[in-house]
């Protein structure tokens, strides 16, 4: 996990993280959505020998005509899976691609580079893809709502060069070198064509002349529209002013802060592992959180044993069936406080 | 199909001499059990006026007060009061130790006991253990509370900061402002000046860093997936912009990216 300030586009830190991640964890596969869409990404994960799975954005494709496609499989519900390369040779452009046209609706294409390739079966790229969003969307979604990672932890702020202001300056002083560059070409061309109106003068010709004094007239309307433009992009720079100062935010408290939310969604996965173990019936992190955490109800300590008790007041029939079996689970878990276990029970505690 | 929590037989409930009465529930019984036991010699009018201290909604009156008293043979004898010598001993398997009636937060109580079990914090305390020692010895001049603080102490801290969003504590703030269960959590409360000391503290070691690897899956799974999370920063400082994207806006804030594996 690592913070970046927000005028820093995901593509320019990726490379760099994954290659991190890579180096803690051993895993060199990547999976990321259609935001670093771009074939130098493509090749910059190639050449650092990590393998990344992607989805192509709509607009790079028209269906299955812009590939190469060889069908390699057909699911259960008539979806047809098709591999294969641009149809039109690319070779700077290593991706491969997994194309998903189902019985209805639009075709879907997937891309990877070699490194996936070569571990992953192309018919296995749609599942893995997909996996994306319960693992990432949701988990952000139940992180926002029981872990507090939407919450912003520390207002020290970092004060330095406004890059906004340099990229705008870096932007018009190119341009601006670059119309420099097209006056002094104008300016050549204009003089070059004053002196052929001046032969033409001199040798008395009639209708090349003319043409020479029309283009000499619209070479002057581009030398002069140039200018505007040098003119007007000199003014723009001159409006940029000094260099300014922007502040970025200090991101060590964040970051403790969302360690400490990461932390809470992997220990409570681990204990809705090993809770669903023991239930028959399926119940889901939000209904745990609902039913049993967010409760209230009475403790009882013995020498020998801890009670507690679940209040049950207001509960529907149904919930009060999953909060029964909830309750059990938690018993067969053998819990310990102390070394004394812990007994979990029911009651209704209306006030 | 009968849903009522079943009731528990005196042996089940580890010998305790309760009733399944109509007017007083286990919990209330027990409370009155163990100030009795405490002071056998407690009269029952002193006791009412205890429990109704307690906030204990369903009051009884002196004689049924008087009718458990007997039942559990802690009744004070008639007549003048005598030495504690005449009361008949409690049974030592059944002594209670401590009872809260009102508790709130149930489950991340248990929760709390299952991850102690697992040792889940261990990990966590040990790695700031080792960044303390660490920024002792890169600023041996530096001196703050941190530093000196045992196991115990930076166990409790974190876990306050740890389970407050289980308790609808989202903002520091929020420890001084909502009810929350850290007493009986933690055995201890906290305000948020404690708290906020205590994160500018783990800032001043660079904390971050040393529990990254506290993150790290015990076994890694063969496909890491990767993506960001912009939040949103109001500032009237001039700060760095971008899209924020859930707000569609253009404005200061932070891009978090996180890396998952594919147990999630």
């Amino acid at each position: 996990m690592a913070y970046y300030p927000p005028d820093i586009h995901l593509s320019q830190v990726i490379v760099a993280y994954c290659q991190k991640v890579g180096a803690a964890t051993g895993s060199a596969l990547f999976v990321i959505d259609r935001a670093v869409n771009a074939v130098a990404m493509a090749r910059a994960f190639n050449d650092q020998g990590l393998g990344l799975l992607c989805m192509l954005d709509d607009n790079e494709y028209q269906g299955l005509d812009s590939f190469e496609a060889t069908q390699v499989d057909t699911l259960a519900d008539g979806t047809r899976v098709y591999s294969g390369p641009w149809k039109v040779s690319r070779p700077d452009d290593p991706r491969r691609f997994v194309m998903v046209e189902p019985p209805e609706g639009k075709t879907l294409v997937y891309w990877a580079t070699p490194k996936v390739e070569a571990v992953l079966e192309v018919t296995e790229w749609p599942r893995v893809y997909r996996a994306r969003n319960e693992m990432q969307e949701q988990s952000f979604k139940r992180m926002i709502d029981h872990g507090a990672l939407d919450i912003n932890y520390g207002r020290k702020r970092i004060v330095g060069p406004d890059r906004h202001q340099q990229r705008t300056r870096a932007k018009l002083e190119q341009a601006l070198e670059a119309s420099q560059k097209r006056v002094a070409k104008k300016t050549e061309a204009r003089k070059a064509k004053q002196d052929q109106v001046a032969e033409s003068e001199l040798k008395g010709h009639g209708t090349r002349l003319a043409q020479r004094q029309h283009a000499f007239a619209v070479l002057d309307k581009e030398l002069e529209d140039a200018h505007h433009t040098q003119d007007h992009l000199a003014e723009q720079v001159q409006a940029l002013g000094p260099t300014r100062e922007r502040a970025d935010r200090d991101f060590r408290k964040q970051t403790i802060m969302t360690v400490r939310t990461l932390l809470l969604e992997n220990a409570l996965r681990a204990f809705m592992i090993a809770l669903l173990g023991l239930l028959q019936t399926k119940v889901s992190l939000e209904m745990i959180l609902h039913l049993l955490f967010e409760r209230s109800g009475a403790r009882m300590e013995t020498n020998s044993q801890v009670v507690y008790w679940v209040n049950t007041a207001g509960l529907s029939v149904p919930y009060r069936r999953v909060l029964t079996e909830i309750v059990n689970g938690l018993c067969a878990l053998d819990v310990r406080d102390q070394g004394k276990p812990i007994c979990v029970r029911l009651k209704d505690m209306s006030p | 199909m009968h849903l009522a929590p079943r009731k528990h037989t005196r042996a089940e409930d580890s010998g305790l001499p309760f009733y399944a009465g109509r007017k007083l529930g286990d919990v209330e019984q027990a409370l009155l059990w163990r100030w009795l036991h405490d002071d056998p010699e407690c009269p029952s009018r002193v006791l009412l006026d205890k429990v109704a201290e307690t906030r204990t909604p369903r009051l009884v009156s002196v004689r049924q007060l008087n009718r458990l008293r007997v039942l559990w043979q802690l009744n004070r004898p008639k007549g003048r009061p005598r030495q504690a010598e005449g009361r008949p001993p409690v049974v030592s398997g059944t002594a209670l130790v401590q009872v809260t009636p009102r508790l709130s937060c149930v489950g991340v109580h248990l929760f709390a006991h299952w991850l102690d079990q697992q040792e889940t914090l261990g990990p966590v305390v040990a790695r700031l253990k080792q960044a303390i020692e660490a920024h002792k010895r890169v600023s041996p001049d530096d001196d703050f509370a941190l530093l000196y603080h045992r196991e115990q102490t930076l166990l409790r801290r974190f876990q306050a900061l740890f389970f407050a969003p289980l308790m609808g504590l989202d903002r520091l703030t929020a420890f001084d402002t909502h009810e929350h269960p850290l007493q009986t959590l933690l055995s201890r409360g906290y305000h948020s000046s404690t708290l906020r000391q205590f994160l500018g503290q783990l800032e001043r070691i660079n904390a971050s860093e040393a529990l990254m690897p506290t993150l790290l899956p015990a076994k890694a799974g063969q496909m890491t997936y990767v993506d960001g999370h912009m939040i949103a920063y109001w500032s009237r400082v001039p700060m760095h912009k971008g899209k924020i994207t859930m707000l569609g806006r253009i404005m200061a804030g932070s891009q978090a990216v996180i890396a998952h594996d594919e147990t999630g």
